[in-house]
This record gives C-alpha cells, structure tokens and sequence, in this order.
C-alpha cells in the first residue's frame, strides 16, 4: 500500500470510531450501515471495472446469493451465523468462476450480457423458489461471533465499517503488488502482457471472483443485520445502482467505491423534501454529475488537490 | 538450434502473408530477417511468439512444438519480444514498465497479493533499476513510458524484454525511428546482450548497416517466402537479395 493510501484507511479508521460520539441518532447510524454495505459490493465492481476492464450487470446476483443462502442456512439448518455467511461466499464465488470461464475466455464485454442474464436468474429463482416467494421471509438470525450475539445498531455499524477496512487494506495491497501493476499494465497493452507472460484470463477471472466474494459478503451481512428478506431488493435495478455508485465515485481509484456508495445512499434521503420530485432530482443530479465528472468525484478530487498542491 | 521454423503458412484472406517457411536459429546467435515492406516479417515474429496463429506448419523452441501453446507459456518457456508499433504500458513508468517485466519470476496468488504489507519487494525493484541502468535509461526512471521519445521508448521494451530472462528475444525494427547515435548505442547493446547474456537474439530491422554489423546469419524474406539465406557478405552480394530490394521481379 502506498503512504498516501495507508495515511486514508488511517482516518477512515479514526472516522468510523468517533462517528458514533457525533450521533446518537439511530437513524443516521443506519444509514451509515447501509452505505457501508453498497461500498462493499461497490468497492468489487471498482476493482473488476477499474482494473480488469470488465462490466458487470449481476453483482445484485451475488448479492442475493450472499443474502438468501446465508439467511436459509441459519434459519432452517440451524448452522452458525458465521459459517453459513463462509457457505454462501464460497458458493458465490463458484458461481463466479463458471460464469467467468466462459465469457472471458472471448474478447470483448460477453461478461457484462452473462451477468446481466445470469442477476435476472437469480432475481426470478428468488422469486419464485425463494421462502416466503415475493414476500419474502423473517426471523433470519442476527449474527454472532464465536457465541456473541450482535443486537445493536451501533454493534452492526463497528462490524461492517471494520468489514470495510479490512477490504480495502486488502484491496489496496492487492492493487499495489505485482498482481496489481500486471492488471494495469493490461489495461495499456494486452498483446504486451500476454508475451511477458501475464495469463491475462485467468487474472480476469479472478478479479471477478473477487468482486463477487465482496458482494456476497455485504449480501449476508445485510441478511443478519435487517432480518428480513425479499426478492425485491436483488433485482437489476440493484446491479445498475452499484454501477452509478462506481461511475459516480470514479473507477480509477478504489476509494471511489466508498464514495459512490455514500452519494447514491443519501441522495434519496436528501432529497426526501421534494416529495413527488425526487426521482425527477435524482435523475437530474446523476446525469449532471456524469456529465461534468466523466472521471468520477474521487479521481477529481485528487486531481484537485494535486494542483493546488504544486501552486 | 534454440528456434526451428519448419513449413509455416499464413493467409489473410486473399493475401499470402508467409508461404511455407523454414528456417532455424542457432543458439547464441544473433539472427537477422530482412526484406521490403509486407514481405512478413512482422507476421512471422507474431506467430512465433503466439499472437497470431499460423494457417499450417509448426514451430519448434528449445526442440518442443510450441504451436498449441497461448504467447503466455511460450513466454515462461524463455521468448520475450519488443514491437514495431511500440506497445509499452504507457501509463505506467519506465521502473513500472521494467518491473512488470518480470511478473513471470515473481508472480504471486491473490490471496498472498492482498495480506502483503510491502508492495514490490526491495529486491524486484533493485533488479528492474540494474535492467535500466544496463539500457542506459536509469534517468528517465520516473517518466511516464509515453512521455519518453521514441528511441527511449524501444530501448525500454527492449529491457522490459530482458526483465522476463529470456533465453530468446524477438526484435521488430528496434531501430525505427532512432538517430545515428542511438543506431550505434542500440547495435552495442544487443551485441552486449548476446555476449554477455548469452541470449539469442532474432531481430528484424530495415537499417542495413546495423544488420550488416552485428549478426552472423541473415534470412531474407520477400513476398511470404525465404529467398536467401547466409552469412552478411553473402547476403550483399545475392542478386535475388538486390533484385528484391530494387524491386524489380
Ligand atoms: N492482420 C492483418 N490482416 C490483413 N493483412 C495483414 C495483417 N497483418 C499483415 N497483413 C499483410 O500481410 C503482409 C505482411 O505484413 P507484415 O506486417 O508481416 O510485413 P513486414 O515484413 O513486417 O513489413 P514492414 O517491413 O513494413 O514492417 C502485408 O501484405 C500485410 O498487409
Ligand atoms: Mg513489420
């Protein structure tokens, strides 16, 4: 990890710890949650975008998987909380690997049409086959740790910011390694990479795996955390909003997933004051944004400060 | 004999781009391919190092058929290549490009990538500066690869070539592009690779002189097809050599 990124997981560590001595308010410490939850699953299509170059439509797909299989494990095999939520990630990330064999295998953007595809079968497998159907299902168990049961919200606030730490320390080392530079260096020139030896294939594949563990990951812990469950939240419309949540955030740089996540979680809250018009907003500030931040905010911000910096 | 070319055909559509092929590279050799624009120089060095793939015929490294083998094996096997239309990580700095080079000796799983505290070890970053320092590049370190002229930009893919240690590099018009000076750097460096290295080196290029200087065999390619082959002199003196290159028929 580079200085300047250690020094940000830093102050995102100080932030997540004195947030709550800012409020009491349960709400916010909600929302909170829920952003940390969209970032997780937007910080995987950051990487996958980013640096593999690779769209995906399906990561409400994962999502779902990480969401429903950990829910029913629990639920209705009684199995740990904490070992259900690994079941559900390795099932997911099995699914990922057949998806990704074939699509990426060929040029060109065949994962984007196979997710795409593969998140409305899941959406309609949650559907009809998934307890409770369209209503969905209750009583999922909270989490609990070796024995420790997580009951309040601020519990569920420090376990998914400290989920999301741990990811992007882990993400930004990856980033920084050898595996890193490879990825970047085909994103310039693949006929290179592949003559200096870089399985260009495989390392797609991979980072597509690694979009979906996180997925499926923030997918249980939503589980655990509401305790309720229905197909609706898993449709595309979720795997097109993480994608405003990259694009909006910028796929240069990782950190954009957390702020994309950010944005496009409060936005509808912000703008709860224009009743009947908010969608009308919503759209408006979107467009607006992509249109005069192609980069996204985080690569901007940067490049901001980097100017102001050497004036 | 590192390299067997043995009946290689290539069409494009219509075009006859190579009509059965043969020759061999000795190991230890500096080996050129010559001849007029489109006789298939480029498509040849594609095939060897598996970006293209041939119509029919076989390739032999180090005595293994490596036809069905994709460039990425080929590459663990010991060939590294630069090109003729440059293909740096132009993003990516002149260390950057060098230490990407040598992903093949250092490759890690995702796993132990993320758990990783230090980045790129002190040792890979030790060596890709050796690498530069040895083209004579070490000031430009820093510099963003597309920033670099073009001359300093062959260079560098010819290092980043050398960061993979190969047993065999494939030269495509290292010299396209550079002045005189740099002609001549260039012609000591790739003789220093090979004698010191010990690498082999098969290198197409257009400027005779270099040719001419530094290698022991020259195959000459015109039209898809080997029209001669020798040693400089020799090839000088062929008048199907002259003929091709005069153009007339
Ligand atoms: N991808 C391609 N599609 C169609 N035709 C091609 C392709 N690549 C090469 N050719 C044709 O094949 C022939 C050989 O081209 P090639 O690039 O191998 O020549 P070359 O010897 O490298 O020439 P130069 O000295 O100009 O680099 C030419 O007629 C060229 O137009
Ligand atoms: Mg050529």
């Amino acid at each position: 990890m580079t200085k300047g990124n250690a020094i940000a997981v830093l102050l995102l560590g100080i932030l997540v710890i004195l947030f709550p001595q800012l409020t009491t308010d349960n709400y916010i410490l909600t929302i909170a949650i829920f952003i940390g939850i969209n970032a997780l699953v937007a910080i995987g299509l950051t990487i996958l975008m980013g640096y593999a170059g690779q769209i995906s439509l399906g990561q409400a797909g994962f999502y779902g998987i990480g969401a429903y299989i950990s829910a029913i494990l629990s639920l209705y095999l009684g199995l740990p909380v904490l070992l259900s939520m690994i079941i559900a990630i390795a099932i997911a990330s099995i699914t990922a690997v057949v998806l990704a064999i074939p699509s990426l295998r060929l040029k060109g953007h065949y994962l984007a049409v196979a997710t795409l595809g593969f998140g409305e079968i899941i959406h309609i497998i949650l559907h009809e086959w998934g307890p409770g159907g369209p209503s969905g299902f209750g009583d999922i168990p909270p989490l609990s740790i070796f024995g420790y049961i997580l009951h309040s919200t601020l519990e569920y606030f420090y376990l998914i910011w400290l989920c999301i730490i741990v990811i992007m320390i882990f993400s930004l080392n990856l980033i920084n390694s050898m595996t890193g530079k490879a990825l970047r260096a085909i994103h310039d020139s693949e006929i290179a990479s592949l003559t200096l030896g870089i399985n260009i294939t495989k390392l797609k594949i991979k980072v597509f795996v690694l979009s979906a563990v996180y997925a499926a990951l923030a997918g249980a812990l939503y589980a655990h955390y509401v305790t309720f469950l229905s197909p609706s939240g898993f449709s595309l419309f979720y795997s097109v909003l993480v994608l405003m949540m990259v694009v909006i955030g910028g796929i240069s740089n990782i950190w954009g997933g957390i702020a994309g996540a950010l944005i496009i979680t409060i936005l509808p809250e912000v703008l709860r004051g224009f009743k009947e018009f908010d969608i009308l907003v919503y759209g408006m500030i979107l467009t607006l944004s992509l249109l005069f931040m192609r980069k996204g905010i985080v690569p901007l911000i940067i490049e901001t400060y980097k100017r102001w910096i050497s004036k | 004999m590192i390299l067997d070319i043995k009946n290689v055909s290539k069409n494009f559509g219509g075009i006859k781009a190579l009509k059965n092929i043969n020759f061999s590279v000795k190991k230890g050799s500096i080996h050129a391919l010559i001849g007029p624009n489109g006789a298939g120089k480029t498509t040849l060095m594609n095939i060897i190092s598996g970006i293209e793939k041939m119509d029919s015929g076989d390739i032999y490294f180090k005595g293994f058929s490596i036809k069905d083998k994709p460039p990425y094996k080929r590459a663990e096997m010991g060939l590294a290549r630069t090109f003729q239309n440059l293909e740096l990580f132009g993003n990516l700095t002149v260390l950057e490009n060098v230490i990407v080079g040598m992903y093949l000796k250092n490759q890690r799983g995702f796993l132990s990538s993320g758990i990783m505290l230090r980045g790129i070890n002190r040792e890979i970053v030790d060596k890709s500066l050796s690498i530069l320092e040895y083209i004579k590049l070490s000031h430009r370190q820093k510099e963003i690869a597309k920033n670099l002229p073009v001359g300093e930009q062959r260079l560098l893919e010819v290092g980043r070539a050398l960061a993979t240690e190969p047993e065999l590099i494939l030269l495509d018009e290292p010299a396209a592009g550079l002045n005189m000076r740099e002609t001549k750097n260039l012609s000591q460096l790739i003789q220093k690779i090979r004698d010191e290295k010990g690498i082999t080196i098969l290198i197409v290029e257009h400027d005779m002189e270099l040719v001419m200087g530094i290698s022991d065999l020259i195959t000459v390619l015109n039209f898809g097809e080997v029209i001669a082959e020798g040693e400089p002199l020799m090839i000088q003196k062929n008048p199907h050599v002259i003929s091709a290159y005069l153009g007339e028929d």
